[in-house]
């Protein structure tokens, strides 16, 4: 007598042809900048996504104007709403970290979602190195 | 007998699921000594549940002059009358640029009636401040 689990009619979302997705982007920005798009992902028809983890980072590379901020942040677009989700926000001013920021398990995204990294650097004078990374499990809907 | 039930999508992310959430922004100048104040809020729609994937604010001091005071932010979750907090964040001073940032993900679920709130508190008349709030709400059914 074999003793096992029954074979669902469905497997769970991760056990429909999940896909890991990886978006990373970098740059070394001088000066004022406007809103900049380092990368952006939609999820496919057919497709649902679960986000997995993001980390944004920022450096100042060469000195700049006291207190001006530097924004970089994650997007979130649905036929819903639309909003920042996660921010690194730094007034730093000195050659240095600006910070890091980190979050895990944010949920999940339908077909048509669309999730993308920009920045915005307000200085008009020194140098930041940013990196925007994030993953996501994709799979069938 | 199987111990397991059939899986089919019953899952949350299988039952009709829905995005969420809100965004704000503000300066939030003139503001004398407030207590807790709801700037923005989502109430879980009846017949959904909602589960709260990911949040993030910032506080940010843009003025100058006024009381050396303290800026609260946070999300909070309302359910049965009891506020719970679940992300904060505070800056003291009275000096143009002193700022925080504060992200989380995953922070659990909120049920039909249950309201996600995004918070503000100032502890006496000082400088002006701006604030900023998203967050990212996925509803499915009960």
């Amino acid at each position: 007598m074999r003793i096992g689990h029954l074979q669902p009619t469905r497997p769970e979302w991760f056990d429909r042809n999940p896909l890991p997705v990886t978006l990373q982007g970098a740059a070394s920005v001088t000066g004022g900048t406007g809103t900049v798009t380092l990368w952006s992902y939609t999820v496919p028809t057919g497709k649902k996504a679960y986000w997995d983890v993001a980390n944004l980072d920022l450096f100042r590379t060469a000195d700049g104007t006291p207190n001006i901020r530097a924004l970089l942040q994650i997007r979130y677009t649905t036929s819903a709403v639309t909003a920042t989700l996660m921010r690194l926000d730094s007034s730093v001013s000195n050659y240095g970290p600006c910070g890091d920021q980190w979050i895990g398990q944010a949920g999940i995204m339908v077909a048509g979602d669309v999730l993308e990294a920009t920045y915005n650097i307000t200085a008009t004078d020194g140098t930041l190195a940013l990196l925007a990374t994030t993953k996501m499990t994709q799979f069938d809907a | 007998m199987p111990s397991h039930r059939d899986t089919a999508r019953q899952f949350p992310w299988d039952r009709i699921p829905s995005s969420a959430g809100f965004e704000y922004y503000t300066g939030v100048a003139g503001f004398a000594a407030v207590n807790w104040t709801t700037l923005a809020s989502y109430t879980v729609p009846a017949g959904r549940k909602a589960a709260i994937d990911a949040a993030t604010m910032s506080v940010f001091i843009n003025g100058v002059g006024g009381l050396n005071c303290f800026f609260f932010v946070r999300f909070a979750v309302t359910s049965g009358g009891v506020t719970y907090p679940i992300l904060s964040d505070v800056i003291d001073g009275n000096v143009f640029g002193a700022l925080s940032t504060s992200n989380v993900g995953q922070a659990g679920w909120a049920r039909a009636g249950d309201v996600v709130s995004f918070d503000y508190r100032q502890t006496a008349a000082g400088p002006t401040a701006a604030v900023y709030a998203g967050c990212k709400i996925t509803e499915c059914q009960e």
